[in-house]
Order: structure tokens, then C-alpha cells, then sequence
């Protein structure tokens, strides 16, 4: 039996109610919510940023709590694409992509460069991005970029860092169907090149989309909707 | 009466709060100074020594020189031609006052504004969770390369400032007045004493660390509202002003115990 890559027990928040989910590598799930603010807080929960009691998150075999270093070593494992993308403003995209790997605790002295660009290029290509136009991405800064260059941009950054879980945060919101089935063909590709990852959709909508975007590497991949009780909140 | 005591109360405790805040922000820095080993880290603490040291010498060296010429031609009105009595004015009035309180203006307008801002934009677009998310201590990766480039470029600054107040100064100042450069110099060098050297880089390090302390304190811990973004900068910058003017009287008390 596979060991789940990430396994939710008892999550509950202030604007969702009780959720249970458990993902295995190469496998995903969908989370579906009409409300933004409840999708903001889960994410803060799975992360160990806003834990709660009752409630047991296990990223990779590990509770995501804890000391800041433990937690930050735990969340290595995730490999994290925000709404926008969630590239630094302040930065080039260049240094974007190599953050991770230059910023984490663990960090070498040096970022080994060897092969990074041919790697670059590859995974931009796969989005429909060519040699030039990525290349050309490069120096800007992401206020330069549209949101589908961010998203793309984000998907290689998880690329070039590793990842056991890749984590969407409403990335297929808003995009027309052209470039969501780009992003969705190189979440596919992730799949294969990242051995035992699982996929964490959070998706803004009442409604569970069907088709789960037109994945089609990531089996099985379940879809939830989030029980709303947002309005108690407020 | 009692409304009188209660926001005088919510003041004090404001005020406690932000003392705290900083104190935590620049603790931090010091305690995981390991953090500049890494790569992108690094970049982060070069860049900020690029726009907080190097990008503000001309400013800086404008400041002195204005300083020094300024202050030159009018002690000379002053006191005469006497120079034990310029050089002690200089040593006294520049390079322990006016070096290290305009050099920390300058940068506190300069780069606290903009370390306030940019911190309270980044913590409004999300960036700081996405840091946390993508493995990365916010902490390390924003904090200790500010907060440590800012204390080295301030004491590096207001040696620059020094410089040209109490060296390039006077010889421009002869253009204008009387003033035999040869004499004063020596009796400049001879005036310098170690513990002055000593009590002017612990006080402009002390200023430096404030700056940046307040400036990241304020951008780290604002409302994640947009409207906080400018009011970040002017907040940082008010506080500052006031935090750097407490830290001068200290120095100027120590150097009255001792002397």
C-alpha cells in the first residue's frame, strides 16, 4: 500500500466545515470553493500556517506544525503555484525561477547551473512557450508578464526545485480554454518527470469542474467541494 | 479625565508594541546571520548594500562637503583664526553630531521608506505566504540581508561624510577665508582620540540598525490592506526620525559621562 503524499483528517475552518482527503503519488484532488477566503484559509491550514486543533495534516509522512525550521523543511516537499502565479515583484524572473533553490535553509552555496537552461527551455516549451519568447521572459519582471506567463513561469520554478506535491492555488481560474489546456499539458508533464508527486487543485467555484481541466496524467483525481459556512463567519 | 488616561494608555501600549516588534525584526537578524551563506541571500544583502551604501554617497558627499564648508567659513567668523579651537569644533559639531545624525537621515528617507514599502507590498500581494509555502523563512530571505546591509553601509557612509566634512571641506572653505590648511590638519589628526573612533561606529551601527529595524518592523507588521502600503513609508519614516534622535541623546549622555 502507497503511503499517501498528502493526508487531510478533521480539517475544519472558521468558513469550511469538516474535510477529509487523502492523495497517493501520481494521483490528485480537486478543492472546489465559491468563496476565495475560504480557500486562502485553507491553504494557511494545510501549510501549518494557521494550525487548529483536531486536525492532522501529513505532507510526505510529516506533520506540517512544529518549529519554523521543521515546518519549512516539511513544505520543501511542495511545490507551490499561486493564483498569480506568486512570483516576488521585486524580482527578475530569472531569480524567480532560481529562488528556492537559493533561498531555502538547506541551500547550497552555489546554484548548479549545469543543464538548468536546457531544462528551462524544455519545460517552457511544453506550455507552447519557444526558445526566444522564454529566453526573452528572463530579465523582466513579473508585472511585465501576463498572468498565463506567471503561471507558466511558477509551474517551472516547482520544476527546477522539486517537489512531492504540487500545489495549484486557482490557477486554471480565468484563463480561456487554450491556455488552461497549455498549463494543464505541462502539469501533465510534471507528472512524468517528478516520480511520485500527487496534485493539490484548489479551484474558485461552487461548481466541481467535470473534466478536472483536462488532466489527463494525474489518475485518479478526486473532486471536492469544500461544505461552505463562510456566512456563519460573517 | 478618564478618556484623557485611556488614550494616553493605548499610546504607551502602541508604542511598547512597535519597541517590541522591532526588537524581535533586528534579534532575529542577529541570531541567523548564517542565513547570508546562501545564494539568494546574498543577492538579496548586495543589493541592498548597492542602494543603501553606494547609491547614496552622493547625497552624502554633498551633505559633508556643504557641511564642512559651511560650518568652516562660519566658525572662522566665530572664533578667529585660532585653530585648536576650530578643530574642537569641528570634532565636536561634525564628526560626533552632524556625520552620523544627517548620514542616518539621508538613509532613513532613502532606504527606510523604501524597505517599509516594499515589505507592506509584499506582505499585501501574498508573497510573504508564497515565500513560507515555497520552503523559504521570510525572515531569512528579507530580513537579515536588510537589516545587516543596513547596519554596515551607515557606519561606512558617515566615514565618507566625515571625510569630506573635516578634510575636503576646509580646503574649499580656504577659497573663501583665510585658513592654513597644513596646521589644522595636524592638529585634526592629533585631536582624533581612539575612543571617539570607537563611540562613532558603535552609535552609527546602533543607527543603522534602527533604521532598518523600524523600516522592516513597520512594512512586516501593517494591516494586509493596500491603503497601508504608503502609509508604511511615511509611518517608518516618522518613527525613524524620532527613534534616531533617542539614540543620539543616549550617545551624546555617554559621551558627557565620560568626558
Amino acid at each position: 500500500m502507497k503511503t499517501p503524499v498528502i493526508e487531510v483528517r478533521g480539517m475544519e475552518g472558521e468558513g469550511f466545515g469538516p474535510l477529509d482527503f487523502s492523495v497517493s503519488s501520481g494521483g490528485g484532488v480537486v478543492l472546489s470553493s465559491g468563496s476565495n477566503a475560504v480557500l486562502d484559509e485553507l491553504l494557511e491550514r494545510l501549510a501549518g500556517l494557521a494550525p487548529s486543533r483536531e486536525t492532522s495534516v501529513r505532507i510526505d509522512g510529516g506533520l506540517p506544525g512544529g518549529r519554523e525550521r521543521e515546518r519549512l523543511k516539511r513544505l520543501e516537499a511542495i511545490g507551490y503555484v499561486a493564483a498569480e502565479g506568486g512570483l516576488l515583484g521585486n524580482l527578475k524572473v530569472w531569480e524567480n525561477l532560481l529562488l528556492p533553490q537559493g533561498a531555502r535553509p538547506a541551500a547550497a552555496r552555489a546554484v548548479d547551473f549545469d543543464g538548468l537552461e536546457g531544462r528551462v527551455i524544455e519545460a517552457f516549451a511544453v506550455a507552447g512557450i519557444d526558445e526566444a519568447r522564454a529566453i526573452g521572459l528572463m530579465p523582466k519582471t513579473p508585472d511585465r508578464l501576463s498572468r498565463f506567463e506567471r503561471v507558466v513561469c511558477a509551474l517551472v520554478r516547482c520544476h527546477l526545485a522539486g517537489f512531492r506535491l504540487l500545489v495549484g492555488d486557482r490557477v486554471f481560474d480565468g484563463l480561456d480554454t487554450g491556455r488552461s489546456g497549455r498549463v494543464a499539458a505541462l502539469t501533465d508533464w510534471l507528472r512524468g518527470r517528478h516520480e511520485g508527486s500527487a496534485l493539490l487543485l484548489l479551484h474558485h467555484s461552487s461548481r466541481v469542474p467535470d473534466d478536472a481541466f483536462g488532466l489527463t496524467e494525474w489518475k485518479p483525481v478526486e473532486t471536492l467541494a469544500l461544505e461552505d459556512k463562510s456566512w456563519l463567519v460573517s | 479625565m478618564s478618556s484623557c488616561s485611556l488614550a494616553g494608555t493605548q499610546v504607551v501600549r502602541s508604542v511598547g508594541s512597535f519597541v517590541g516588534q522591532m526588537i524581535e525584526v533586528v534579534g532575529y537578524a542577529g541570531t541567523h546571520l548564517g542565513a547570508l551563506r546562501r545564494p539568494a541571500v546574498r543577492l538579496v544583502f548586495h543589493k541592498q548594500v548597492l542602494f543603501t551604501g553606494i547609491q547614496a554617497l552622493l547625497p552624502v558627499v554633498i551633505a559633508g562637503l556643504v557641511v564642512g564648508i559651511a560650518l568652516m567659513t562660519q566658525m572662522r567668523a566665530l572664533l578667529g583664526s585660532g585653530v585648536d579651537l576650530n578643530v574642537k569644533m569641528l570634532r565636536l559639531v561634525v564628526m560626533r553630531e552632524f556625520a552620523p545624525l544627517l548620514t542616518a537621515f539621508i538613509v532613513l528617507g532613502r532606504s527606510g521608506s523604501a524597505m517599509a514599502t516594499e515589505l507592506a507590498g509584499m506582505k499585501v500581494r501574498g508573497e510573504l505566504r508564497t515565500l513560507y509555502l515555497l520552503g523559504i523563512s521570510p525572515g531569512d530571505y528579507l530580513l537579515v540581508p536588510r537589516i545587516i546591509g543596513c547596519a554596515l553601509a551607515v557606519p561606512a557612509l558617515t566615514l565618507v561624510f566625515q571625510f569630506v566634512a573635516a578634510v575636503v571641506g576646509p580646503v574649499v572653505a580656504s577659497f573663501f577665508v583665510k585658513l592654513e590648511l597644513t596646521p589644522f590638519y595636524l592638529e585634526l589628526v592629533t585631536e582624533i582620540r581612539l575612543l571617539d573612533v570607537v563611540l562613532s561606529l558603535m552609535k552609527t551601527t546602533l543607527l543603522g540598525l534602527s533604521i532598518a529595524g523600524v523600516a522592516c518592523a513597520t512594512g512586516c507588521f501593517v494591516p494586509p490592506e493596500r491603503t497601508w502600503i504608503p502609509q508604511a513609508a511615511e509611518l517608518a519614516v516618522l518613527r525613524g526620525f524620532v527613534l534616531l534622535l533617542g539614540v543620539d541623546l543616549v550617545f551624546a549622555l555617554i559621551h558627557m559621562l565620560l568626558s
